[in-house]
């Protein structure tokens, strides 16, 4: 094998990291906020992807449409499931909170399963129809859509939280919740604006990777495993952090499947992140104090 | 800023959920809570199977008054829910369609002379292998079924022979038969879909209809498919015309992340110069290779197989699966097979029938039941509702011809015989027959 197949490999490995990626910062942003580890998260992806493509196909919707309807409905759904099944627990212990999101995710899979297909689909690519490909490496057009997209978030999630008053309160709100709401924010909406930011960025992702992965009605726990998985590697609570153990997983599974035989693949990768985490138990970014960069 | 209204409520909420004394009362409430989200989840599935099922049981009138003699009743293993879903309604709805035209006709004269209606009971294996295991039991010791059909998902296939084995009751399985259990000598089951001997056999005929000369392969790691793709090697040419090579990786059906394997296979095939690639899995976990394979800008004619069978390949494989071979039972595309295909007249009605009462073309999952159906028909009306008498009966019986195939289970209980068989083409999103077999599994080009 030449160098190419393992630049191949790298390659391959941001594009599917990029994912991951997206996933942890959706982890992170109501995390940040609330307090709370939504196992749902995964599922806001894999709902942006069908609900998109169901709106494009089904009703015939413009595609450009129909992926802002989906964000939106999302987001909406988000902010519901905060109020019905997030907001009565506020004052459980936390492992009752994420056993109801992962109830949650059970419930979403199950109704997305019935209301559309057990198939996995696939969303248009937005450009390209062929790879581009450089020194003998194919990369693919949607594959630099999901890295994009993986960039902007970030940096919209740290200009919000650096930049803007909604994301300063926000920080406010995660730091300390008490002092917050005494010097007056309003840390029940900061909750609510995470639970919707979050799924945003969950179903924008599932809408950009819908091109190049199968999606289905049972892929959001996978996706919130690894996504979860990717941001406590990145130093649990840091935006930064979250997406770049992304990368490090998708780029470790990946060249571990091209290197190793497949069934490897995920024990050499997580056996690798056990490593990391031994001599960096706060992660790759992370610090032991909870982060005001986003 | 305005504090939110109840914030006194919330200031400790969230933010201190680890240090919150949690009171009995209030655990117990948060913990009924919890559960309802969790049991509504488990609810809306359960809901999904049952309202699958009981559109396919319901259909089932009780017996005929007037010399009606008793109900046959037969049990169902189909993966409602899961990732074979679709797949697996189409397992129970191919039994179902049979079913609802023996029972319409007045039923199925058995040799005691009086007229029986067949009644399906169905069971969602769930894709799930203790959940299958359940559903067997069940359905042999609850239900008192005297026959069994199912399941489709091969993982499920051992555990379910070793059941029906035991209890000594005919079972018509909707899947391949598992290499792992194909020499156990087992005399109840009868497995309805292809045999791995005759994947390999159908894919080296279609190698031979383009003209392959070198072929690169890569399998999953489910033990069906890593036999078939071994088996290729005993029906090759013996004058060493195509040279095949197997990529020594494998990857997990379902898995979304297939670019290393993806990348092997296309260096493998760089490496031999090949003209073609296997690849063998089921239709929807190739999709995601062969995309991987096309990002790399391989270009090479793919050849799949008989799990490919299904419409929901071509319209989630969109251009990516443009062009894939898929040898098959004829199914498919019944209508524009030409008449020398022997199982035509049987396809066409087939087709027909299903479309007509469910609105979409059959898979070749529900012409494996719907095949099954016929011999439970014919085996019954010989011998009545004695299971030994069954199974003497059905491991006797040659030359069944269904919409799956054609059937000999006197020489074996390991899938149908290859002649009939169709390879297809995926061409502008239909499928497009373009060779039929005969006997010997040569190609004849349509």
């Amino acid at each position: 094998m030449g160098t190419a197949f393992y630049i191949q490999l790298v390659v391959s490995g941001i594009a599917i990291g990029s994912v991951y990626g997206l996933v942890a910062l959706g982890f992170v942003t109501i995390y940040r906020t609330s307090g709370v580890v939504n196992f749902a998260q995964g599922d806001f992806v894999t709902l942006g992807a069908m609900l998109s493509y169901f709106l494009w196909k089904s009703w015939g919707l413009a595609y450009p449409l129909a992926c802002g309807l989906t964000v939106l409905a999302v987001a909406l759904l988000s902010l519901a499931i905060y109020h019905l099944v997030i907001a009565p627990l506020r004052r459980s212990d936390p492992i009752m909170i994420i056993m109801a999101t992962l109830g949650v995710s059970i419930v979403i899979e199950m109704v997305a399963q019935l209301l559309w297909t057990s198939y996995p689909i696939y969303g248009p690519a937005f450009t390209g129809s062929h790879p581009l490909t450089l020194f003998g490496v194919s990369i693919q057009w949607q594959q630099l859509w999901v890295v994009g997209l993986g960039a902007l978030v970030l940096g919209g999630l740290f200009y919000l939280n650096n930049r803007t008053r909604l994301g300063k309160s926000m920080t406010a709100t995660a730091t300390d919740r008490l002092g917050a709401n005494l010097v007056g924010v309003r840390t029940g909406s900061m909750i609510r604006w995470a639970f919707i930011i979050s799924a945003a960025i969950g179903a924008a992702a599932g809408i950009f990777i819908s091109p190049l992965l199968p999606m289905a009605f049972n892929i959001g726990l996978i996706l919130s495993l690894k996504g979860f998985v990717a941001a406590v590697l990145g130093g649990w609570g840091k935006a930064s952090g979250a997406f770049v153990g992304g990368l490090v997983i998708g780029v470790l599974e990946t060249v571990a499947g091209g290197v190793f035989q497949a069934g490897y693949r995920d024990a050499v990768a997580f056996g690798i992140l056990l490593i990391v985490l031994y001599f960096r138990p706060q992660g790759l970014l992370g610090s032991s104090l909870v982060e005001t960069e986003g | 800023m305005h504090r939110d209204e109840g914030d006194s409520r919330k200031i400790d909420g969230l933010g201190s959920i680890a240090t919150a004394p949690v009171r009995r009362r209030s655990f117990l409430k948060y913990a009924c809570l919890v559960g309802a989200v969790v049991s509504l989840g488990v609810l809306v599935g359960v809901a999904a199977a049952c309202g699958s099922s009981s559109s396919s049981s319901g259909s089932s009138p009780a017996a005929s008054s007037g010399g009606a003699g008793d109900v046959w009743k037969l049990g169902v293993v189909a993966d409602l829910s899961g990732g074979l879903a679709a797949a697996g309604a189409d397992v129970r709805d191919g039994a179902q369609l049979l079913v609802d035209q023996y029972n319409a006709a007045g039923g199925v004269k058995g040799p005691d002379g009086k007229m029986h209606q067949f009644e399906l009971v169905v069971e969602d294996g769930g894709m799930d292998t203790g959940r299958s295991t359940a559903a067997f039991n069940k359905l042999i010791m609850n239900d008192k079924v005297t026959g069994l059909m199912g399941p489709l998902w091969g993982n499920e296939v051992p555990s379910a022979q070793a059941i029906v084995e035991r209890a000594q009751i005919p079972a018509l399985m909707a899947s391949t038969p598992q290499p792992s259990t194909m020499d156990k000598g087992y005399k109840w089951s009868f497995m309805l879909a292809f045999s791995p001997q005759l994947m390999a056999q159908t894919e080296v005929a279609t190698m031979q209809l383009i003209g392959a000369t070198k072929v690169v392969a890569i399998s999953d790691n489910e033990g069906f498919m890593q036999g078939s793709t071994d088996f290729v090697k005993d029906y090759l040419p013996k004058d060493g015309s195509i040279q095949y090579v197997i990529v020594p990786d494998t990857f997990t059906a379902g898995d979304v992340n297939l670019s290393a394997q993806a990348q092997k296979l296309k260096a493998q095939a760089d490496q031999i110069g090949a003209d073609a690639l296997v690849i063998n899995t089921d239709g929807m976990s190739a999709i995601p290779l062969i995309k991987a394979y096309h990002a790399l800008g391989g270009d090479l004619a793919i050849i799949g197989n008989g799990a490919f069978a299904n419409d929901a390949v071509i319209t989630a494989g969109g251009k990516d699966v443009e062009g894939v071979y898929v040898p098959t039972p004829p199914v498919l595309n019944a209508t524009a097979l030409p008449d020398a295909v022997v199982l035509k007249p049987i396809e066409v009605k087939f087709v027909t029938d299903f479309k007509a009462k469910y609105g979409h073309s059959p898979s070749a999952f529900a012409a494996n039941t719907y095949s099954a159906m016929g011999m439970w028909k014919e085996a019954f009306a010989a011998v009545g509702a004695d299971k030994a008498k069954l199974n003497d009966y059905l491991s006797n019986m040659t030359n069944f011809m269904g919409p799956s195939g054609i059937y000999d289970w006197k020489a074996t209980h390991n899938g149908e015989s290859i002649e009939g068989q169709v390879i297809y083409q995926i061409k502008n999103g239909v499928w497009v027959p373009v060779a039929w077999l005969d006997k010997s599994g040569t190609p004849t080009k349509i």
